[in-house]
């Protein structure tokens, strides 16, 4: 060991602490897998929530994106987080 | 009797089916059990050669369960540990020359002799992980600490969870250098992944190369770090309670004196 590893050890220092990458990732992964959720049916799920939050509000469709997370404490747990970029309209009426 | 047949899976191949089957076979075995390892890997015979029995080998699977030989005549016996045999792979076969139905009678005849029946799965989960699924009662599911290997852990869970139960873990191949380091995945974070009990863990630990070398399995030699940890999972199996050491990453600040003084 290297005296910089020696004191990166010594203050409880890690290397890139990749591993929190690789839970992380695992989790996202394995709820899919899981819950059968392919490509597919996500992009299909996307779209129909998306062409549901237009029939409402004016929001731009370009970048529109969903992320399914699964909980670290329950794993009957999900969270979906779709956050949207409002249209050009809704801005100009809000000015 | 009627003796235990546990199968040993992973889904990912390489994560250490077969040095787990033959070293928990001995160490069984060394424990007054009478044990059968079954290698289940037809056309990727390996545990012959893990056991270093490979000169020994006359008949196979194949050979036994389409009738060109009695299941007594396959049995290599072990020249170190009398209460230990091997029915070996077949190396020219396919997957497809033996069925599950034809595994289950096997297993069932073996279990009315043995203790144990050990059966070392393939990697994958078509007709040989099928097979050797139908053969088993319980199941050992290993991995090692990466992302690949536990993804298809969970998969193989997952399908072993509708026939066998819920199976255990083994986690082989930590290395606590890089738990420390925050670099791998530790024993909780694998169990927050994947949810089931866990057996044990075994330490990274170039003594199984060495084994490997030899043909003479790491817990034939008392004293290597990976030998002590499937001595005592075959202790766990046994039903004994022996606790699992903690290989997590945090480490104290007397330890991590130690370290920064001594350097290891
Ligand atoms: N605890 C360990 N430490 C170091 N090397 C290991 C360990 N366990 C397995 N290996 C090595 O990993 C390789 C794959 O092991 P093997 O048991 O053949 O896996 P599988 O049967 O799952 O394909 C072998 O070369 C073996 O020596
Ligand atoms: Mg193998």
């Amino acid at each position: 060991m290297t005296l910089t590893e020696r004191i990166q050890l010594f203050f409880g220092k890690s290397g890139s602490g990749s591993k929190d990458a690789a839970k992380n990732r695992l989790l996202l992964v394995l709820q899919d897998d899981r819950l059968g959720l392919t490509g597919e049916k996500k992009e299909a799920l996307r779209k129909d929530i998306l062409a549901a939050i237009r029939k409402h509000l004016d929001i731009d469709a370009e970048g529109f994106t969903m992320e399914f997370m699964s909980s670290a404490t329950d794993q009957k747990e999900m969270r979906v987080t779709a956050p949207v970029q409002l249209g050009r309209g809704a801005v100009n009426l809000s000015k | 009797m009627s003796g235990r047949a546990i199968v040993v899976t992973s889904g990912k191949g390489g994560v250490g089916k077969t040095t787990a089957t033959a070293n928990i076979g001995l160490s069984l075995a060394s424990r007054d059990q009478k044990v059968v390892l079954i290698d289940g890997d037809i056309g990727l015979r390996n545990l012959d050669l893990i056991l270093g029995v490979e000169n020994r080998v006359v008949y196979n699977i194949v050979d036994v369960v389409s009738g060109r030989c009695q299941p007594r005549q396959a049995l290599v016996k072990d020249k170190r540990i009398s209460s230990l045999f091997l029915i070996p792979a077949s190396q020219i076969d396919q997957k497809e020359a033996i069925n599950a139905d034809q595994m289950r009678d096997l297993s069932t005849q073996l279990k009315e002799e043995f203790d144990f029946v050990l059966i070392d799965c393939p990697a994958g989960i078509e007709q040989g992980f099928r097979n050797a699924v139908a053969a088993a009662d319980e199941a050992i599911v290993v991995t090692t600490p990466d992302v690949s290997p536990v993804r298809d852990a969970d998969r193989v869970i997952g399908l072993l969870q509708s026939s066998l139960g819920e199976p255990q873990l083994i986690i082989n191949r930590m290395s606590m250098a890089m738990v420390k380091r925050g670099d791998m995945l530790d024993q909780q974070d694998v169990l927050d992944i994947l949810a089931i009990r866990l057996l044990g863990i075994v330490p990274e630990d170039e003594a199984v190369v060495i084994a490997g070398n030899k043909g003479a399995p790491v817990v034939l030699n008392g004293g290597s770090p990976s030998g002590d940890a499937y001595g005592r999972i075959a202790r766990r199996i046994l039903g004994e309670d022996v606790p699992i050491p903690e290989l997590n990453g945090h480490s104290s600040f007397a330890k991590r004196l130690g370290q920064f003084i001594f350097g290891r």
